[in-house]
């Protein structure tokens, strides 16, 4: 994906920085994970290559010309690869294929699995928060803590994921993510005021890997 | 061998392709596009070429308006699902990146100097020391109140009462630290204070059952600004801040010696804070596990007073920093880096006493005894290519010089009859290390010792104490010439 590219080196760099900010405003733990995808669907081109390979066999069969045996067995073939290929790589296709209810499911999936994993779950005051954005599915899953639910109400996490699901409108996206996360801190700390003093208990160098 | 995701697509497109070669080629004969006039159709040719090749068939069964444009798109999507394949790994965590470290590091770095400026007697590698001895103390005690509130006062207000008053029922021993370093420092007007971040790892016992855990945490200790460090024999011991006894404290925190009240934090260090950020069971496995460097082409972080440094060490010791430099290399750096990796090897880890402090010297003989319980040995065949020059520190007490040792060689790992277990026997590893060595303030010497500094009897009878046992002096505390204290992976260093 082009758009990984984004996400170079000075956009983590801002992006430490903006997370420092976050956590001086509010009394939150943020984690922000970005994945290029949730889940591979590698049964999408299958499936997209199937149909399509009964579709040419279909034609190729019963027109009323004859066809030669070869055409028919090489086009099968071809078809069958060049569609597999054409749906595994070109995300815009896949992702027209695949039900949105189930990327999104895919990728709350694989945020709640980092959220354990990294031991978030683990901090003193139960503060931790893991902002997880799924490229390919365009998704942004908000999964906090006990605290965050607690004292942040259900609609204001809806109005922040329903905010941080912009992103994916814009054309720069990390630039994007950045700036909505900037606006999430003012949000977050009327509910959740930064604490002074707090120790920052999820470690600096969080190593998550699935 | 397994093959790559990418050489299995090849592969397979390949196979499919040549399914139908050796489906329809045939010795001596052939066929051509002749058309047919049914599905079936009939063939005949004159084609002689017994290999049938895939191309061949391809072009004559489609026309090559069709065909040649079909193998490149099928080769054009090939290549792009490789490509998006290497993004498979794409992860972004919004962690600290080496930048970030870099600068924070520099922030600490001004503030440390900052602190020296308030406090005179203020030595990191004492406090560092202090740090040391008050973990091991506290989990060595865990489960052992009474223990604990003998050292109470190196803990301030209700940080232990939870712990004495719920006592927990497993037992901690085997204490190892193998990191330790300042994550953050904070000045203001009343206090200072010190985050550590440790990496330690440890036994727990529980349920009549030992498990072997790595634990990273962060340590925050805090002291009131005005106060100024306790002498050496006070950091290196946990003694009353007051009388200098042993620490022996009531419930309610009286000296049981000089009968003084020591609030925490008051006349020395407290730790205010403790969290826990991370914690895994080792296994064997990861005894033997070998990953790609991750941190050899960072560039070295270096501390921001250095070149202020060299020029104040050449000063006290009436030199000049270049020569003193090249023969820190060739005496001191160079001649340690081989002993100690040597001893490693050899898994004689007792070799390497006489160069090590007490803290690295029991950190790598947890490992040493691992290797040897497995019946393996890590075998270093590698020599120093670079050295570059990152921190030095000149305290009261102490003087410390970071360096950056970049070494090439063979690292592997075999078994008791020599067969390779992990690594590589042909292919050499490059990777660097920090490496801090200190001496005590005054001491001049500057070569790798020989023979016991102190008496002059060969260094074959050094105890795990690091006590000459000939003379009874300990000769690993920097009183005589340099010794590590400081052993950092690259990827981990931050200053």
């Amino acid at each position: 994906m082009l758009y990984l590219k984004q996400f170079d080196n000075t956009f983590r760099q801002q992006l430490y920085k903006t997370i420092a900010e976050i956590e001086q405003k509010a009394d939150i733990e943020t984690v922000v994970i970005i994945k290029n995808e949730s889940c591979k669907y590698k049964d999408i081109p299958l499936k997209a290559a199937s149909l399509t390979t009964f579709a040419i066999v279909s034609i190729l069969v019963f027109v009323p010309w004859p066809v030669n045996p070869y055409v028919i067995y090489f086009t099968t073939v071809a078809a069958f690869i060049l569609t597999y290929l054409a749906v595994d790589v070109l995300d815009f296709i896949k992702r027209r294929l695949i039900k949105p209810e189930r990327m999104q499911r895919m990728a709350e999936i694989y945020a709640r699995a980092l959220f354990q994993k990294s031991n978030m779950h683990l901090t003193q005051r139960h503060t931790g928060l893991l902002i997880f954005v799924s490229l390919f599915e365009h998704k942004v899953m908000l999964i906090g803590d006990k605290a965050i639910y607690n004292k942040v109400p259900e609609h204001v996490l809806e109005i922040i994921r329903n905010d941080l699901q912009q992103i994916f409108t814009e054309e720069e996206t990390a630039l994007s993510l950045l700036e909505k996360l900037k606006e999430v801190s003012g949000i977050l700390g009327k509910y959740l005021p930064a604490v002074q003093n707090k120790e920052n208990e999820i470690p600096d160098n969080l190593d998550v890997n699935l | 061998m397994q093959l790559r995701k990418k050489h299995k697509q090849l592969l397979l497109t390949f196979l499919l392709l040549l399914l139908a070669t050796v489906f329809f080629a045939r010795p001596g004969g052939g066929h051509s596009y002749s058309g047919g006039t049914g599905h079936t159709g009939g063939y005949s040719g004159n084609y002689s070429s017994p290999d049938g090749t895939i191309i061949y068939l391809l072009f004559r069964a489609l026309p090559p308006e069709i065909s040649i444009p079909l193998v490149l798109i099928i080769l054009f999507f090939v290549f792009l699902k490789n490509q998006k394949a290497k993004d498979d790994d794409f992860m972004v965590v919004s962690s600290s990146t080496s930048a970030h470290i870099r600068n924070k590091s520099q922030e600490i770095a001004k503030l440390t100097a900052r602190l020296k400026a308030i406090d005179p007697n203020f030595s990191y590698i004492l406090l560092l020391d202090f740090v040391w001895l008050l973990y091991t103390r506290f989990y060595t005690y865990i489960n052992d109140p009474k223990k604990l509130l003998e050292i109470q006062a190196f803990f301030k207000s209700d940080f232990l009462s939870s712990i004495i008053k719920m006592p927990v029922s497993y037992k901690i021993n085997q204490i190892v630290i193998g990191n330790i370093a300042i994550s953050a420092l904070k000045i203001d007007e009343e206090n200072v204070k010190v985050t550590f971040s440790i990496k330690a790892n440890m036994t727990i016992e529980a349920e009549k059952k030992a498990e072997r855990y790595l634990i990273t945490e962060k340590w925050t200790f805090e002291r009131k600004r005005n106060v100024h460090s306790p002498e050496p024999s006070k950091m290196k011991a946990l003694r009353c801040p007051s009388c200098g006894a042993p620490a022996y404290f009531t419930d309610s925190g009286y000296c049981n010696y000089c009968d003084t009240y020591i609030a925490p934090g008051e006349m020395h260090w407290a730790l205010a804070a403790r969290a826990v950020e991370k914690m895994q069971i080792i296994s064997t496995n990861q005894l033997f596990a070998y990953s790609a460097e991750a941190g050899t082409t960072l560039p070295t972080v270096k501390d921001p007073f250095l070149h202020k440094r060299m020029a104040i060490f050449a000063k006290t010791h009436n030199t000049n920093w270049s020569d003193y430099w090249k023969k820190f290399e060739s005496q001191i750096v160079i001649p340690y880096f081989e002993k100690i990796y040597d001893a490693w090897s050899n898994l004689k880890w007792e070799d390497a006493r006489a160069y090590t402090s007490d803290r690295l010297w029991e950190a790598n003989k947890f490992w040493i005894d691992l290797y040897k319980a497995n019946n393996a040995r890590n075998i270093l065949q590698i020599k120093v290519v670079r050295i570059d020059a990152a921190k030095i520190d000149i305290d009261r007490y102490y003087e410390s010089i970071t360096v950056r040792i970049f070494a090439s060689g063979l690292d592997y790992i075999v078994d008791k009859n020599g067969k390779l277990i992990a690594g590589s026997k042909k292919h050499s590893r490059e990777y660097s290390e920090y490496w801090t060595f200190i001496r005590r303030t005054g001491v001049e010497e500057d070569k790798i010792p020989v023979n016991c500094p102190a008496c002059g009897a060969p260094l074959d009878n050094i105890n795990s104490h690091g006590i000459c046992d000939y003379c009874g002096n300990k000769i690993t505390d920097g009183n005589f010439s340099w010794i590590v204290t400081l052993i950092v992976q690259d990827e981990e260093y931050s200053g």
